[in-house]
């Protein structure tokens, strides 16, 4: 390394480390969509199978939810203290993508706690009201152009809900799920992967 | 007149260094080595001088068996760099 450099390799230098630095979609960086994206899919599916197939039951699809929100949580941090050990950088984007989305699972639990009895009626519109919100910034920070297509489905399906009867909710968030999480969980992943990044 | 080009930055290493850390909020020794290419040693004795300016905050701790170093822009650290920049324009300008 030299010490004295001209101001045309001052000015190289200094774009390409940031070009480095901030197109580093890190490896693995998908797995959060993926596990979140995967597990209230399944969650939904199975909420729909219990509402249309089963005997009455609000208690079971409580403790579905429940378990599913604790369960994700609980993956989430042990991935989360894993991923803080092993990671030689802290990107601002990771750093705020972190921030929104645990923003959400604050309101999340919050719209669980609120919206009771009655109420449940709009558990599944207001969170996917807050899930399109926060897919959206997500979007914008990871400049993902194809993802404004998946949140502009999460509006349709935002409106869907004022067409369609109740027991169809869950397969409207089952379609938020997979266009919003499990597809660009995968294609970032991929992105990570072909970048070789850390 | 031109502006005196800052010393302290006007290093290949040092450089590289300050650029990487603007454009994240913290990275370890480890990712400094490998965007930068530069030996342990060299990188440790950079990093101390850039620390010493208070251009970058740095944070030693041992996690397990190993120690772990990690490395932040600070205030100072970005004003310097915007003045490096700054000046250099004004060199290209010429």
């Amino acid at each position: 390394m030299k010490n004295n450099i001209n101001e045309q390799e001052s000015l190289r230098i200094i774009s390409e480390m940031i070009s480095t630095a901030r197109g580093n979609i890190r490896k693995g960086v998908g797995k959060y969509f993926l596990l979140w994206g995967y597990l209230i899919f399944l969650a939904s599916i199975a909420h729909f199978v219990l509402i249309n197939f089963t005997a009455p039951g609000g208690e079971r699809i409580g403790f579905l939810w429940l378990g599913v929100t604790a369960f994700g949580i609980l993956i989430s941090m042990i991935i989360g203290v894993r991923d803080h050990r092993n990671s030689g950088v802290v990107t601002y984007i990771g750093s705020i993508s972190l921030r929104i989305w645990a923003g959400f699972l604050v309101c999340l639990v919050a719209i669980m706690i609120l919206l009771k009895g009655e109420a449940g009626w709009y558990t599944y519109p207001a969170i996917t009201f807050i899930y399109t919100y926060a897919l959206y910034i997500s979007t914008a920070l990871y400049k993902i152009r194809w993802m404004y297509l998946s949140v502009a489905i999460c509006v349709v399906c935002l409106l869907l809900y004022n067409y369609v009867p109740f027991s169809y909710y869950p397969l409207l968030m089952a379609l938020v799920m997979l266009v919003g999480n499990i597809m660009p969980g995968h294609y970032l992943n991929y992105k990570g992967k072909e970048r070789g990044n850390v | 007149m031109f502006k005196e080009l800052d010393p302290l930055l006007h290093s290949q290493l040092r450089l590289a260094v300050m650029s990487l850390l603007l454009s994240v909020e913290e990275a370890n020794f480890v990712f400094l080595r490998e965007k930068t290419g530069a030996t342990a040693g060299n990188l440790s004795v950079q990093i101390d001088k850039l620390n010493e300016a208070g251009y970058i905050k740095v944070r030693k701790y041992i996690e397990g068996k190993r120690p772990r170093t990690v490395c932040k822009i600070t205030k100072a650290g970005v004003d310097a760099f915007d003045a490096y920049v700054k000046a250099l324009q004004g060199y290209i300008k010429k």
